[in-house]
């Protein structure tokens, strides 16, 4: 019984004092203070944004900003002309790509060099390149210099230096002064940047751009595993799965 | 106000988890001639320090829509505000840098992604406008 009353009794107490007597006996604790204990105060809050200013900066700069560019392409199995590969390889991946597309990059970067250790090296797939180039002119120049590098057998190692050097499109990064920069740096002669300025392959890429329109491209990368269509940087276990299934009943 | 910061950090949130399935789901990484989206999630500044921007937006629009559920209630904390003050900074400063580098550095613009930094801006605005006002005594 005394337990019971014990509580009720508190109970009973505490509903008769007024509200108001606690308010008051709290802003006399807080030495008449007038701030609102159920909001931050503005130290409280300063050292918040403090803390959150802080942090956000440290991440920028200790993520570098941006993952680094990956610089270790693979290197080009073959110098034939667009085809990656040995000619006898039972499957082909026809790649419709426009050097300018971010996700091509990503192909390129990431699922190609895949391909390339596991398939192409052993002879089982080649890798057929074809331009799809419509995300603007320096889509078409980057193009047409892809050409002029193969002239010199370097179409590869020039597809996989533009694909390292993406960085926004159309904003002077495949301007024609720069294709010959890079051209330049991967050890091509003098005709090669009187190639791109000559033009000479424009009509041939654009022919082939229409090619794949009519191929129903309509995206980029656009790959075609023997029949089979698929849109975008498919990953290398997709691929795979594909792949594997492809060469098993042989 | 704390609804509207409630619903804007989900709106934050349903974007960025939007953005997070585009980033991991390979058959939508392609280009389709329009620009935006697949230019800025394709750039390497897409995965900053090894994570994928995208999912650090989905983890911090979790974060600030918790803790934006959190402060829904009638006697919320006084911890409830401070984290979501010091959130909303952090969120605001870092969409800024991500929409400084689409910008300047990609010169492509995601819609999505600037939803989402709107959303975060929307979101310290409110909050700032309700905790920085004076006292009421």
């Amino acid at each position: 019984m005394l337990v019971l009353i014990g509580p009720m009794r508190g109970h009973t107490i505490r509903s008769m004092a007024p509200p108001k007597t606690r308010a008051e006996r709290q802003r006399i604790r807080r030495g008449g203070a007038r701030a609102d204990p159920s909001r931050p105060s503005g130290r409280q809050l300063a050292i918040a944004g403090f803390v959150a200013v802080a942090g956000v900066l440290a991440f920028i700069a200790l993520s570098g900003g941006a993952s680094p560019p990956s610089s270790t392409l693979a290197p080009a199995v073959r110098q034939s002309s667009h085809v990656r590969g040995s000619d006898s390889a039972l499957i082909t991946i026809e790649e419709w790509a426009d050097f300018q597309c971010p996700a091509c990059g990503m192909f390129a970067r990431a699922t190609e060099p895949q391909l390339v250790t596991t398939y192409v090296s052993r002879g089982q797939v080649k890798i057929v390149y074809r331009h799809f180039a419509f995300l603007g002119p320096e889509s078409q120049w980057a193009a047409e210099a892809s050409e002029c590098a193969d002239e010199e057998g370097k179409f590869w190692e020039f597809h996989d230096r533009l694909f390292a050097s993406q960085a926004g499109e159309n904003r002077g990064t495949f301007s024609k002064d720069n294709l010959k920069r890079i051209g330049e740096a991967l050890g091509l002669s003098p005709a090669f940047a009187a190639c791109v300025d000559s033009g000479r392959h424009a009509q041939r890429i654009r022919d082939e751009t229409q090619v794949g329109q009519r191929k129903d491209v309509r995206a980029t990368p656009t790959l075609f595993v023997q029949e089979r269509k698929i849109e975008g940087a498919a990953t290398f276990d997709q691929l795979k799965t594909i792949i594997d299934a492809l060469i098993a009943p042989r | 106000m704390r609804r509207t910061v409630a619903l804007v950090s989900g709106i934050g949130l349903v974007i960025s988890a939007y953005l997070t399935w585009i980033h991991y789901s390979g058959d939508l990484a392609l280009c389709i001639g329009v620009g935006g989206c697949e230019a800025v999630q394709g750039s390497r500044f897409a995965v900053a320090g090894g994570v994928p921007v995208a999912l650090i937006g989905l983890v911090g629009f979790a974060l600030i829509f918790a803790v934006a559920l959190v402060r829904l209630r009638e006697a919320a904390p006084v911890w409830a505000d401070t984290t979501i003050f010091a959130l909303s900074i952090a969120a605001t400063l870092y969409v800024a840098y991500l929409t400084y580098i689409e910008l300047f550095v990609l010169g492509a613009v995601c819609p999505w992604c600037v939803a989402v930094a709107v959303c975060s801006v929307i979101v310290l605005v409110v909050v700032s406008l309700e905790l920085l006002r004076p006292s009421r005594t």
